[in-house]
């Protein structure tokens, strides 16, 4: 009983590093390149096997392993191994995570400048409308 | 914040906006403190601005919000009048640094108009301010379309 106990809380503290681990800054990182993010794109429609991803990149399976293992370091994508294949699956919360983040970031920018055009006119109405 | 150190630009937010407005008082609006704090912050926020216009010069931006303390200091890069002025800094989150970031602005007159261009740049986030990222949240599909449609962008830039 002793020895089940310890193993789950192993398994939910590893969990939780892995979370921790997928940061923005990784996120951002892994899909800094172009094979990363057509390895994303491939797997959005399901999982897939390492052979297969590797048989559509014009590069060796060394170099298609590499990029996988960015993305999995990354928290963007899971390993699954099934006798001899490996499948990759996409995780997609550090994906989610990084749009919202992204896209807070592009409004937070389009209020601001709203608000600097606003007050802008506002001064400029000032000149032209004095005295009040 | 040594955790928060010089690395490679990881992300940046790019935007361009024209203004019915002279160059000289588009950048007056833009650079005077007295001016900045009345539009940089968001609404609910109270904004302070300090800033030594010169390169090398310290720069702060402090806004105090209804529940949260937003703090970016740093310094001054680069300042051309009417053209260009680039700080960079730390921002903290009540009182916990977050992020690097860096801010490019470009001015350019054009018959009259101003045109400004923002290229803010961000990096080394800190793992544990992810409760800055709450948001509605889209369609899976759809958000990783507009991810890889905006890092695309990147690439052609």
């Amino acid at each position: 009983m002793e020895r089940l106990t310890l193993v789950g809380r192993g398994a939910i503290l590893n969990q939780m590093v892995e979370y921790r681990e997928a940061t923005l800054d990784r996120t951002f990182a892994a899909l800094a390149d172009p094979t990363r993010r057509a390895l994303v794109a491939k797997l959005r429609t399901g999982s897939e096997t390492i052979s297969t991803l590797a048989g559509e990149f014009p590069m060796s399976l060394q170099a298609v392993i590499k990029h996988l293992d960015v993305l999995n370091d990354a928290g963007l994508i899971t390993r699954k191994k099934t006798g001899r294949t490996v499948a990759c699956a996409l995780t997609p919360e550090p994906l989610e995570r990084a749009t919202r983040w992204l896209e807070e970031q592009q409004r937070a920018w389009d209020e601001r400048l709203d608000r600097f055009g606003a007050y802008l006119h506002h001064l400029q109405q000032g000149v032209t409308d004095e005295p009040s | 914040m040594n955790h928060l150190e010089t690395a490679d630009d990881v992300v940046e937010v790019v935007k361009t906006r024209t203004f019915d407005a002279p160059l000289s008082l588009v950048w007056k609006v833009w650079t005077e403190v007295e001016h900045r704090n009345q539009w940089w912050g968001r609404p609910g926020f109270t904004t302070v601005c300090e800033h030594d216009l010169r390169p090398g010069g310290k720069m702060s931006i402090y806004m105090q919000g209804p529940d949260t303390t937003v703090l970016i200091s740093g310094t001054v890069e680069e300042v051309i009048a009417n053209e260009r002025l680039v700080t960079a800094g730390v921002l903290e989150i009540d009182g916990v640094a977050a992020l690097n970031t860096r801010l490019d602005v470009s001015f350019a007159e054009h018959a009259g108009m101003t045109s400004v261009t923002v290229r803010h740049t961000f990096w080394n986030f800190a793992g544990d301010r992810n409760d800055m990222l709450d948001g509605a949240s889209a369609g899976w599909n759809e958000q990783m379309e507009r991810l890889e449609a905006y890092l695309r962008g990147r690439d052609a830039s």
